[in-house]
């Protein structure tokens, strides 16, 4: 009997169980004929009220108030104001739940070497409030959401649980994992929406100064990219792109591919050295440096900022490269006169390209800026690409101890891409770190 | 004690938690995923916070609720992907058409469940309520049950029949 068969179908609507063909057929049944449609309203809000029933869902806590710095917390606020009309108009305890039930759920998993800003009180394990906007200085935040999915972010970055299986990502890197079920997970960013269909999946999100850049790559799997402007792109395993100029989605970065290394299965360096490191955070200066489209900016700054191997977001990267077709230098300003004898360098691959490092330097020493004697000098290997998603070398060279101020490291002999003509104007000195120690 | 609420937002919130069912409810009957559908109404709840200087107290808060909830039920569709879609377009936009005065009115559904639940046997309302507890599966009611899947699955089909006609002759009652 029809009807029946109705009810029947309806039914496994509700149970899961219903088959590509069943579904057509109900499909059918229900466009045709508008007493078939009213049934199954009815039979919704019944099971609707069944669901809203057995709502014992965990409400969401918001355990990080009074965080100093940080904007205004849309949920926070809600939930609070939600208080106010339970109070005054005497809406029951199920009311409350029922909106407080549907707040996102996410939960910080693990924390690796996080540091968090001056002045910010920044995240432990358990529930991450959302609406609020987080800041990580450097390390990693691993954020684990109810379907199963897994974020990665690496510092520095700024991000925000916006809603329920999505989360927003301002400024900083981010590896997504998302397993079976956990299809259609999503990270917005100022440039797009990138949509996991059941992959892993990396976005690096930057600015070219004026206009976001952002970065993405497939790992595993697929994922949709919307940009605002176009329908969805797919992208599938090993595919890249890069949104910029508004929306646009370039193929290449720098004229190569863009690479992004998947923090889900690279720790945060520990490549650490021992003393202290006299060069962190000391101002660097540099006759000249690559400036390139879309955030293609490296200052030389970037040498002692302690972030390594080719780490950063499009204007915003870790390592310095000279001017295309320079060997380049850079002088590190130690501030006060010194006592140094050993340099530790880390090299840089220009982000998987391979078409910038330094292959040889002299170092020399100085306490006026002016006149410089030689400390040491020596050569380094590119970086491995099969070590392109690990922790990069560090390179140790010793001298005998010398008091200087400024420490100057001349580049000899660059790195070039080895397929690329000799003349192709991609190419340059380049270093992602130099430590400096005492002894 | 002041009886309104201080401000739009205030008010708002009142509003939102009062017609949550509604709101999940008609969601639902458009998108029949619970996890979807879930999203759904809490991406509502946020949009309609955020536009609540946008709400004029004249107008009635349910159809410019149930508006925005539309919106966001089509964007998850969009989002999710075809696999997840359980209707059609077209008959989304009917279903939505279709919901009115009728649908919304039925403010006492959840009172006339409670009432229809205590009518059933104990086996069958410990039965029903057991289905909808969070992670519950027709298999594992089954096994606990000792009987095969599909019995109980025809059990639960018979008690959302039975509930459906309690309910409906109890909203018919003056």
């Amino acid at each position: 009997m029809k009807d029946d068969r109705l009810d029947l179908l309806i039914h496994a609507l509700f149970e899961d169980a219903l088959g590509d063909d069943e579904r057509a057929e109900l499909n059918r049944l229900l466009a045709a004929d508008p007493d078939a449609r009213a049934r199954y309203r009815r039979a919704v809000a019944v099971h609707g009220a069944l669901i809203r029933r057995s709502a014992a869902l965990p409400a969401f806590v918001d355990d990080t108030a009074g965080v100093p710095g940080q904007r205004s917390i849309p949920w926070k606020k809600f939930a609070a104001v939600a208080l106010i009309p339970i109070a005054i108009f005497g809406f029951g305890f199920n009311d409350l739940m029922a909106v407080r039930k549907r707040l996102p759920q996410a939960e910080v998993l693990t924390l690796t070497r996080a540091v968090w800003p001056e002045g910010s009180r920044g995240l432990a394990p358990g529930k991450l409030a959302a609406g609020t906007l987080h800041e990580l200085a450097s390390g990693m935040v691993e954020i684990g959401y109810p379907s199963g999915a897994r974020v990665v972010l690496e510092g520095p970055c700024r991000f925000n649980l916006e809603s329920k299986e999505a989360l927003t990502v301002l400024h900083g890197r981010a590896s997504v994992h998302a397993p079976d079920g956990a299809e259609g997970f999503r990270i917005d960013t100022p440039g797009g929406r990138f949509i996991d269909r059941g992959t892993e999946f990396g976005v690096a999100v930057g600015s070219d100064g004026r206009k976001p850049v952002v970065l993405t790559e497939v790992f595993k799997g697929e994922i949709d990219v919307r940009t605002g402007s176009a329908s969805d792109i797919r992208l599938v395993r090993g595919e890249s792109r890069v949104v910029a100029d508004n929306g646009k989605l370039l193929e290449t970065l720098d004229e190569s591919p863009v690479r992004l290394a998947n923090a889900l299965h690279r720790p945060v360096s520990s490549a650490a050295s021992p003393g202290e490191n006299l060069a962190f955070g000391k101002p660097v200066l540099s006759p000249g440096y690559c400036i390139r489209p879309h955030g293609s900016v490296f200052p030389p700054d970037n040498l002692t900022d302690g972030r390594l191997d080719d780490s950063g977001v499009p204007g915003d990267w870790s390592f310095w490269l000279a001017p295309d077709g320079e060997d380049g230098e850079f002088t590190v300003d130690l501030i006060t006169p010194t006592a140094v004898s050993r340099v530790s360098l880390q090299n840089t691959s220009n982000r998987t390209i391979g078409d910038r490092g330094t292959a040889g330097f002299r170092l020399f020493g100085s306490l006026d800026n002016k006149t410089f004697l030689p400390l040491t000098e020596g050569t380094l290997p590119a970086i491995d690409p099969a070590d392109y998603d690990k922790e990069f070398p560090f390179h140790d060279f010793t001298f005998p101890a010398v008091e200087v101020r400024y420490v100057k490291l001349v580049v000899t002999a660059h790195l070039r891409h080895p397929r690329r003509p000799a003349d192709h104007p991609c190419q340059g000195g380049g270093l992602n770190e130099i430590r400096i120690f005492e002894r | 004690m002041s009886a309104e609420p201080h401000n739009a937002e205030e008010m708002i919130v009142g509003l939102i938690a009062r017609h949550q069912p509604e709101i999940h409810r008609y969601v639902l009957s458009l998108l029949p995923d619970r996890m979807l559908a879930d999203d759904v109404v809490q991406e509502t709840n946020l949009v309609l916070w955020r536009k609540a200087g946008d709400y004029d107290p004249a107008q009635p808060f349910l159809p410019w609720a149930l508006t925005v909830a539309l919106y966001q039920v089509r964007a998850a569709r969009r989002d999710a992907g075809r696999d997840r879609h359980v209707f059609d377009d077209s008959l989304v936009d009917l279903l939505a058409a279709e919901h009115g005065a009728a649908d919304a009115a039925h403010a006492d559904l959840e009172r006339a469940l409670e009432a229809c639940l205590g009518e059933l046997p104990e086996r069958q309302r410990q039965l029903i309520l057991a289905r909808y507890a969070p992670g519950a599966s027709v298999q594992g009611l089954a096994a606990e049950r000792r009987q095969t899947p599909t019995a109980t699955s025809l059990a639960l089909f018979r008690i959302r029949k039975a509930l459906e006609r309690c309910i409906e002759t109890k909203l018919a009652l003056p």
